[in-house]
């Protein structure tokens, strides 16, 4: 019966033998490995469906599988594989690594996949790290090796230095309370949470967790390795990894119980800067990458603040930001990669003319614009409804006001990248983005689900919130 | 059905207009025109005396989990502006037949959204379904001014929805706030206007949360600290673009006004009313002034929009049935008139290739027809009697003079500038010597008089005979004015002029302005 | 089961004004104040006469020759970091060796399984051509 509980997590870890398996055999044909990971991830997103339902404690309570955790299981595997869709032409990536490519990304979603399971400090860091060290080398695959390089290095060193702030974080949790269950931390921290002790040793335990989210102060990263990453990989940084952030963030964040208001303040502080710094600097940014990265920093404020409310409403709101996060994430990068054909960067010039280049990617790419500037009706704006109707359900009204200022920053550069790819024409007239069949299937099947779920967003509701009943 | 029917036709239209586009280059407006007679025809159905306080409504659950329902329902007030919008919507897509010239298929897509968007606010009595409708009117209208503009177009269009946005965003957070305040106090959760209606809340809080709405509606109307995203956004759209903002988009910052400020925050929204008042008359004299002062024709006459809607908002906030009444008549008509003289700018333009009222004169001599019309709807923006916009602004100051003299008098000069800058349009550009040569120019075309002419008849037809409008409303404003009144009146706390302190002994039961 | 905080550490024992953090910052701030002191009056009083002897790199008072950056054959490196690795690996074997009866077949197969991993891993490396000396004319 253990076995059924832990199927997800078997499977990814089969593909990634297979992959293993895979890398050393001689290549004969490129579309091989293409082949076998996209069936392979469709595969995975069935079996976490599957075992949606599934319930139990493993490993000497260490590992809980609840509701919880397998919708964040679903939405990984579809994110995985989302972005294996993605990656029919992974000219970013030399010839070469392409089976090493897919067994990272499938070892990366296991761990992510045993990172929302942990309830245990030591699985918590140990999953975190092994979906970090995945990545890191990810970022190195790019064909273009300085750029590749240089990213993953500076990636593998933000990291390192946060994990080790995460570790100490720990360390100091462990010193304080003598615990290492969360279940056990539920019930003793929230008495305690008001000592200086606890209180440094909790924030400075979310530090790793931010690193992963993106969020300042951990932020630095993103924009670099955003650009230096090949564009599928961005793909799956942007949307993946950040649905797994927020769902080990929430577990967390809900065992501190929400009654010290320091440790309130300084989260909402955070999410403060993190949005305000994320959209100041994404006004100015000519990369698309770059800009959705600077996006990203914010949108991970937006989410922050679902979270620090510690409520049931604002746990139900940061399940819908995270998924709203991955479909509205990854249309965009859909857009990135398909301009792209050749695997480089875009800047915003490469968008002129979509409108008539390729329509329905034009289109596409607006929805999720607009999704990503909370705009009715999309997936985005109920996202940020609920977000901001928990947080006023819990009074903390100048925070709402801050974040709405904050969407009118983000809405002049969501309007340029509008403007890109809407009303400017290119001076020089560049190859229409090719579109197979599947791609054209995906594309119109992301704009519907923008829409769809934004307008009738009431069974998603419902099911986060039967999932966030677990946490508190 | 008929609710769903008058969204669902613009927008079904709007998507059959996107879509034909690359089977026939005509299709999308005969579409869109199609698809806009329609919607009138079925809309006329809807000025019919109501029975109970709602003509037609549907209520069907939408988001449980929220609270929220989709909640449609039309008295005689928003009967009366449906109609407006979809005639002013087949206007504005008869008056784009030629002038739009490239991605004719997304034009009237978004042409028929901004048209449902509006259809929907004038009827959604879910307060996030009109958030919803209120967003849903600006995206498409972004592109509108965007595309199709002139010169200064994207700098146009992305202010205006800057401001708008930032509106509409305080307004969501008041809604939101309401929602909570509401759900706190019974225990309810729910969005519905209805329900909300009364809600019972600390002064403080109905401050704020008014105040939220408020701005929405403000930027919207435009009133006067917050209307600098008009001119522009006015002047730089495609006509059919200016028809639709001042005819239309204007009207629901007013609507919003009159349906959810002042029935759910009775008290807050008299303690603001003189504040209010006053900004409305800054509006129409401010607006009147730069009108005046204006080289653009285009813009001169969107700053006559600040001035009239200016009007608006005064009446609304002196809260008689007089002043509501007239309120009433000057939206419809303020449609009519300044949406037929952007037709007129837009028309010239097509003909001169120029907005600047330095380069016109003497238009008269080669399109006489065009002239007389210019001349008809400019008396109807100074208020001449006989059209509607006499019957509106002089209801509205004979609304105004028992709550505030002095504001009266400031607002009827607002009348005297009205017919100084409307003259000045026709004597500058009809009148006199021509200052330039210019080739022989055609008059009006059939297309065009039957524009402009549909437009004289309904302003003359609701100058001389506006009863209909009155009889459909009355109910409407009664009602509100009844629940406005029900609330337990405070006394006021902040008073304007002299004129205002000369209060009585308590407040009077019964009079909104209890304390003058 | 409820569990009661250990006394691994007092309640207050970073409290903010008894001896915990507050004298702890005072003695962190003076710690950099002084540094900042120290570097800025050598800045300022140091005298700089700067000369060929004085800017060469110092090295115990050999004088150096040649470029820093020397060439290394890059398999040196390769096989300095598989063996790091798989040393360190070994670490896990011996502690499951000390306890190796007591943990029983389920030790034994959760050790093989490792010991799988590991091998793996040496096939990779091995497949991959990380194990090669010298350069190979093998065209991949």
């Amino acid at each position: 019966m253990m076995w059924q509980q832990f199927t997800p997590e078997l499977y990814h870890f089969a593909a990634a033998l297979l992959f293993t398996a895979l890398s050393m055999t001689r290549r004969v044909d490129n579309r091989r490995d293409y082949w076998v990971a996209l069936s392979l991830a469709g595969g995975g997103l069935i079996v976490c469906l599957a075992a949606v339902r599934a319930e139990g404690l493993l490993f000497l309570n260490t590992y809980k599988v609840d509701l919880f955790a397998q919708l964040f299981k679903v939405l990984l595997s579809m994110g995985l594989f989302l972005v294996v869709a993605l990656c029919s032409e992974l000219n970013g990536v030399a010839r070469r690594w392409h089976s090493e490519f897919y067994l990272l990304l499938f070892t990366c979603t296991l761990a992510m996949m045993l990172l929302v399971s942990s309830v245990h400090l030591i699985s918590i860091y140990v999953s975190l790290e092994l979906s970090s060290y995945s990545l890191y080398v990810l970022v190195a695959l790019r064909r273009d090796a300085a750029m590749g390089t240089q990213a993953a290095l500076r990636y593998f060193l933000i990291g390192i230095f946060s994990s080790a702030i995460m570790l100490f974080g720990l360390a100091l949790l462990y010193a304080a309370t003598g615990l290492t269950y969360l279940s056990d931390l539920v019930q003793v921290l929230p008495g305690v949470i008001d000592q200086p002790l606890v209180l440094v040793a909790v924030v400075l335990t979310l530090g790793g967790f931010f690193f992963k989210l993106a969020l300042f102060p951990f932020h630095f990263w993103a924009p670099d390795v955003y650009v230096g990453a090949p564009n599928q990989l961005a793909a799956f940084i942007a949307t993946a990894s950040k649905v797994a952030a927020v769902a080990v963030l929430l577990r967390v964040v809900a065992a501190t119980g929400g009654q010290e208001t320091l440790l309130v303040d300084s989260l909402a502080a955070l999410a403060i800067i993190s949005m305000t710094v994320g959209n100041l600097a994404a006004l100015v940014q000519k990369d698309f990458k770059r800009l959705l990265a600077y996006s990203s920093i914010a949108q991970a404020g937006y989410v922050l603040i679902g979270i620090l409310c510690m409520s049931p409403e604002g746990a139900d709101a940061a399940i819908f930001y995270a998924l709203a996060l991955l479909l509205m994430k990854f249309t965009c990068f859909l857009a990135v990669v398909k301009i792209a054909a050749d695997g480089g960067n875009p800047s915003l010039d490469a968008l002129a003319g979509l409108h008539r280049r390729s329509p329905l990617l034009a289109l596409a790419l607006m929805m999720a614009v607009f999704a990503l500037a909370g705009i009715p009706p999309t997936i985005g704006f109920t996202a940020k409804l609920l977000v901001f109707s928990a947080a006023m359900h819990k009074g903390y009204l100048v925070l709402v006001l801050i974040a709405m200022f904050n969407v009118v920053i983000s809405l002049y550069y969501y309007l340029l990248i509008v403007k890109a790819a809407y009303l400017t024409e290119p001076a020089v007239e560049t190859p229409a983005p090719v579109l197979s069949l599947s791609a054209r299937a995906l594309t119109t099947a992301l704009i519907i689900a923008i829409v769809v779920v934004g307008f009738y967003p009431n069974p998603l509701i419902v099911m986060a919130r039967q999932a966030s009943s677990s946490l508190f | 059905m008929i609710l769903i029917w008058l969204i669902a036709i613009p927008v079904a239209g709007g998507l059959a207009a996107w879509l034909l586009d690359k089977w026939a280059p005509g299709a999308p407006r005969w579409t869109a025109l199609v698809a806009m007679l329609l919607n009138l025809l079925i809309g006329l159905r809807l000025l019919a005396p109501a029975e109970g306080p709602w003509l037609v409504a549907i209520d069907v659950p939408w988001i449980d989990a929220f609270g929220i329902r989709f909640h449609l329902a039309i008295d005689g007030l928003s009967a009366v502006l449906i109609t407006l919008t979809n005639g002013l919507g087949m206007i504005a897509v008869a008056c784009s037949w030629h002038e739009i010239d490239r991605r004719r298929g997304f034009f009237f897509f978004n042409l028929l959204w901004v048209l449902a968007g509006i259809i929907g606010v004038f009827s959604a009595l879910d307060l996030f379904l009109f958030y919803f409708f209120w967003e849903l009117m600006m995206v498409p209208m972004f592109f509108l001014i965007a595309i199709w503009g002139h010169e200064n177009r994207i700098y146009a269009a992305v202010k205006f929805f800057l401001f708008t946005q930032i509106g509409g965003l305080l307004m969501l957070a008041a809604i939101i706030g309401l929602y909570i305040v509401h759900g706190r106090a019974t225990g309810i959760y729910t969005f519905d206007y209805n329900a909300l209606l009364g809600t019972a809340m600390a002064p403080p809080t109905a401050m704020w949360l008014m105040l939220g709405f408020l701005i929405a509606f403000a930027v919207k109307l435009p009133a006067f600290p917050v209307h600098s995203w008009l001119p522009d956004a006015h002047t730089e759209a495609p006509t059919a673009g200016s028809v639709i903002l001042a005819g239309l988009l204007l009207k629901t910052g007013a609507y919003g006004l009159l349906r959810f400020v002042i029935p759910l925050f009775p008290e807050a929204a008299r303690t603001f009313a003189p504040f209010g008042m006053l900004l409305a008359v800054i509006a129409i004299l401010y607006g009147a002034l730069l009108a005046f002062s204006q080289t653009d024709l285009k813009r001169l006459v969107a700053y006559t929009s600040i001035s009239h809607m200016g009007f608006v908002m005064l009446a609304i906030f002196a809260w008689n049935e007089l002043a509501l009444q007239g309120a009433v008549i000057q939206i419809v008509c303020h449609g009519i008139s300044t949406g037929a003289l952007f037709i007129i700018v837009g028309m010239l333009q097509e003909r001169l290739h120029t907005r600047d009222l330095r380069r016109m004169g003497g238009l008269w001599d080669q399109m006489p027809r065009m002239g007389g019309m210019a001349l008809l709807f400019a008396l109807a923006s100074l208020g001449l009697p006989g059209l509607g916009n006499f019957v509106g602004e002089f209801l509205i100051l004979i609304g105004v003079y028992p709550v505030h003299r002095t504001l009266t008098i400031l607002a009827a000069l607002g009348l005297v500038a009205a017919s100084i800058y409307s003259l000045w349009i026709v004597q500058q550009a009809f009148h006199g010597r021509a200052r330039e040569t210019r080739h022989r120019l055609t008059d009006l075309t059939g297309r065009e008089g039957t524009i402009l002419g549909a437009l004289v008849l309904a302003i003359v037809w609701l100058g001389l005979y506006p009863q209909p409008v009155f009889t459909l409303t009355r109910p409407v404003l009664d009602r509100m004015l009844q629940t406005a009144r029900s609330a337990p009146a405070t006394p006021l706390k902040i008073t304007l002029a002299p004129a205002a302190t000369a209060r009585a002994a308590g407040p009077v039961e019964g009079d909104w302005h209890a304390d003058r | 089961m409820p569990m009661q905080p250990l006394p691994m550490a007092e309640a207050n024992a970073l409290s903010p004004w008894q001896p915990g953090v507050f004298s702890l910052s005072i003695y962190f701030a003076a710690v950099l104040v002084l540094t900042i002191v120290l570097l800025a009056l050598a800045t300022w009083l140091g005298e700089r006469r700067p000369s060929v002897e004085k800017l060469r790199a110092y090295e115990s008072g050999i004088i150096p020759t040649g470029t820093a950056r020397l060439r290394l054959p890059v398999p040196f490196f390769m096989v300095a970091i598989f063996f790091l690795i798989f040393d360190v690996e070994g670490a896990y074997i011996f502690s499951w060796a000390v306890a190796c009866y007591d943990l029983g077949w389920k030790g034994w197969s959760q050790i093989s399984f490792f010991i799988a991993v590991l091998i793996l891993g040496l096939i990779y490396i091995w497949r991959k051509g990380g194990l090669e000396w010298g350069p190979t004319f093998k065209k991949r």
